[in-house]
């Protein structure tokens, strides 16, 4: 173990320069480089650089004199492995890595108004580190590996940091006292991890704040004193893990919009503040991280002056349910909150504007009555559009990710009017109903129907541009008419999709209807006809929970090649090749029936089995329709007559169990790799003597 | 070393600091004062939300 003191004024601190360190302070230079014994000053007076390069060490570092600046050299890292003091004034610009690796108690972290410009960890089996200043580490990030870091219980002493980490199975614990920690400075997402094994976390006095617009705050299911929110143009926050919390607050937003906080678990929570933004269309969404699925908030005490929130999913037990407050929007599944009753909103705007508004808003209590701040159309609520508001013409851009009620522009029969979805994601919880004269063809967001109930969508024969997700658990949404989106993707994730005998049509050549989830749900088609014009996996289907129903057809009608994800639904009305591009089917499925009416190919996933009630595919003359498997093994095709193929039919090789000759309507193929299968006792011996 | 404790409640949060001089810093009370709203400014320029995302 020994001293080394810096010498010289500026100079390069690496690993092998001698030239500026000295046995004695203000000496002769000459001397080695500092190791982990050694412990370095710089205790001389003046400006001064030092240059830091490569992986240094030292036991304390120490800066009692002077105006120095620790600079980025080459690659630097420092270990550290007793304590830290820095003069006021010091500058610690270098982005090098700090790490302190004490491996005993008792070392001290004094940086006495120096912000440190680099990332910080403590990682020392056994050691012990307390703050004898604030600690600013700015938009850098602090991880506690291992140890005992502590902010002082005299002096509570305040932490700010661009991430707070302390994730590792280490033994480590983290005193934070009385102090503010407040991270996410310049920094958003994943900034804020704890995790509770081998942790012990006294944070139960101390206070977080963030002002991040997007925080993922990963608590670790531990206890904490205030946990603050305080960005008011935050756009989503997530709180990961069952934890407590003295108090928890949400900053009201300072920009038009809806700040979506997201709880994966139940939370216990003393207080909660739920701050209120500019006007009620600055709004904030409290709710768990799937639809249907609850989280429970113990709430002992709602700070007064709760307003403008919206909760979905969300229960609230404790002293302080049921939680009341102004204009709480109810996006289903709560209990615990008193919600004001449903109302018609009418749209008051004269010209083009937006859904939410600051000032007066855009929204009357009464058709052509005054605006009125008060008068946003709430989760519950129905928002109409008279007559005559807007002005023909107009276009109401939907400015945010809104939880709306029923959408009714069934009055605009007349004078036209845009609702422009734009790139929004807005969720429905009620009914959307179109006008003769309104058009919400323009905006590629995402519509998402949300409710638990019966919804319903009256197209009018609007097409949408949006794409739409069926999210609706125990609840429905059916077609009044028949249905048209340009929208790339339509996903039903829960609940039952209707169709209710009308036409859907995806009118995207990228278009995908998707239906993958493990979730209840059922696609009833009716007689309808569901028409989609989409290449690749255009229908997309998981056999998981999911019922579909119905005696119409499914028509996948691409110009490109597209395949029809089946999932093994064995209850599929007909399938029809609507398009030039080869249809392959995937999975095993049973259909009503399988048609054609263009000349596209028909492929059948080698090794899979399909079933049909009927098989009437043909081609006709001059348009031979290609019927196989997608490599050169067969794929199984049953159904419960012989597999006549029909007299003008191709028999293109491998195949089996079929007979090219008249019958079962079908013809004009050119069929391979096929393995045609007769189910049922006699028809069975039929097939056997059509072939041998 | 001497060494001043001191804090500040914000609607940040309460901001709390240590201020070390050597044993002869010669720092009248008013420049110790600066020193510590310095600290605290220095804090808040760094807390304080920034709104930079407009819908």
């Amino acid at each position: 173990m020994a001293n080394r003191y810096w010498v010289g004024g500026t100079g390069t601190w690496n690993t092998t320069s001698t030239t500026n360190w000295s046995d004695t302070s203000g000496g002769s230079p000459g001397f080695s480089d500092p190791t982990s014994s050694d412990s370095v000053f710089f205790d001389q007076a003046g400006t001064y650089t030092v240059t830091m390069t490569s992986a240094l060490n030292c036991l304390d570092i120490t800066v009692s004199a002077g105006t120095v600046t620790f600079a980025t050299g080459t690659s630097p890292t420092i270990s550290i492995y007793g304590s830290m003091s820095l003069i006021s004034g010091t500058v610690w610009s270098s982005t090098g890595l700090i790490t302190f690796r004490a491996t005993s108690p008792g070392k001290t972290i004094t940086t006495n108004g120096t912000i440190l410009g680099a990332n910080v960890v403590f990682n020392g089996a056994g050691g012990g580190w307390t703050l004898g200043s604030a600690l600013n580490l700015n938009t850098r990030s602090l991880t506690v590996g291992q140890g005992v870091f502590d902010t002082s219980s005299t002096g509570n002493y305040a932490v700010t940091c661009g991430l707070f980490l302390s994730s590792s199975s280490n033994f480590r614990t983290l005193e934070l006292n009385s102090s503010t920690i407040t991270f996410g400075v310049g920094n958003a997402g994943a900034i804020f991890t704890i995790s509770d094994t081998n942790i012990t976390f006294n944070a139960s006095s101390s206070t977080f704040t963030t002002a991040s617009s997007n925080v993922i705050a990963a608590c670790g299911g531990l206890t904490y004193g205030a946990f603050r929110f305080t960005g008011g143009a935050a756009t989503t926050h997530t709180i990961t893990g069952a934890n407590t919390f003295d108090t928890l607050s949400f900053a009201g937003r300072t920009t038009i919009g809806i700040t979506t906080v997201i709880f994966d678990t139940d939370q216990t929570i003393s207080t909660l503040t739920l701050t209120g933004g500019t006007a009620s269309a600055y709004r904030t969404f409290l709710r768990s991280n799937a639809i249907g699925t609850t989280c429970t908030l113990a709430v002992t005490t709602l700070t007064a002056g709760a307003r403008d929130y919206d909760f979905r999913d969300i229960t609230i037990t404790g002293a302080a349910a049921p939680l009341t407050g102004t204009r709480f929007g109810d996006a289903k599944g709560n209990s615990g909150i008193t919600f004001p009753a449903a109302k018609t909103v009418f749209y008051r705007q004269t010209g083009s504007s937006t859904w939410g508004a600051t000032g007066s808003g855009s929204w009357s209590a009464t058709s052509g009555g005054a605006l009125d701040a008060t008068q946003f159309p709430l989760a519950q609520d129905t928002a109409r559009f008279p007559a005559t508001y807007p002005a023909s013409g107009s276009t109401t851009t939907m400015n945010a990710n809104y939880n709306i009620g029923t959408i009714d522009i069934s009055l605009r029969t007349a004078n036209t009017m845009t609702l422009a979805i734009g790139t929004t994601l807005p969720s429905v919880y009620g009914n959307w109903i179109n006008g003769t004269a309104s058009n919400n063809a323009t905006g590629t967001g995402t519509i998402t129907f949300a409710g638990r109930t019966s919804q319903t969508i009256t197209s009018v024969t609007k097409t949408f541009a949006a794409s739409f997700i069926i999210n609706t658990p125990g609840g429905s949404v059916t077609l009044q008419d028949d249905f048209a989106t340009s929208g790339t993707a339509f996903t039903h994730t829960a609940g039952t999709f209707d169709v209710n005998g009308n036409s859907f049509a995806m009118t995207s050549a990228s278009g995908a209807f998707n239906s993958n989830s493990s979730n209840t749900r059922t696609i009833a088609i009716g007689s309808g006809t569901m028409s989609i014009n989409g290449s690749g996996t255009c229908w997309n289907c998981s056999s998981s929970n999911l019922t579909v129903t119905g005696t119409g057809t499914i028509s996948l009608y691409g110009a490109s090649s597209k395949n029809f994800a089946g999932g093994n639904v064995q209850t599929y009305p007909i399938l029809q090749q609507g398009g030039a591009g080869t249809l392959t089917v995937l999975g095993n499925n049973k259909f009503a029936d399988l048609v054609t009416n263009d000349v596209g190919a028909i492929r059948f996933t080698s090794g899979t089995t399909n079933e049909f009630t009927a098989f009437t595919l043909t081609g006709s003359l001059g348009n031979v329709v290609t019927l196989g498997a997608t490599t050169t093994a067969q794929a199984t095709l049953k159904k419960s007559s012989p597999w006549y193929m029909g007299a003008n039919s191709t028999d293109a090789g491998n195949n089996t169990g079929l007979t090219f000759t008249a019958g079962g309507g079908i013809d004009y193929l050119s069929v391979s790799y096929i393995n045609g299968v007769v189910v049922g006792g006699t028809l069975n011996t039929s097939n056997f003597f059509a072939f041998f | 070393m001497i060494k001043i404790d001191f804090s500040f409640d914000t609607q940040y949060g309460k901001f709390a600091d240590a201020i070390h001089l050597p044993d002869d810093h010669g720092m009248s009370e008013i420049e110790i004062e600066a020193m510590k709203q310095q600290r605290l400014d220095n804090w808040l320029a760094i807390v304080t939300p920034v709104d930079v995302y407009q819908e």
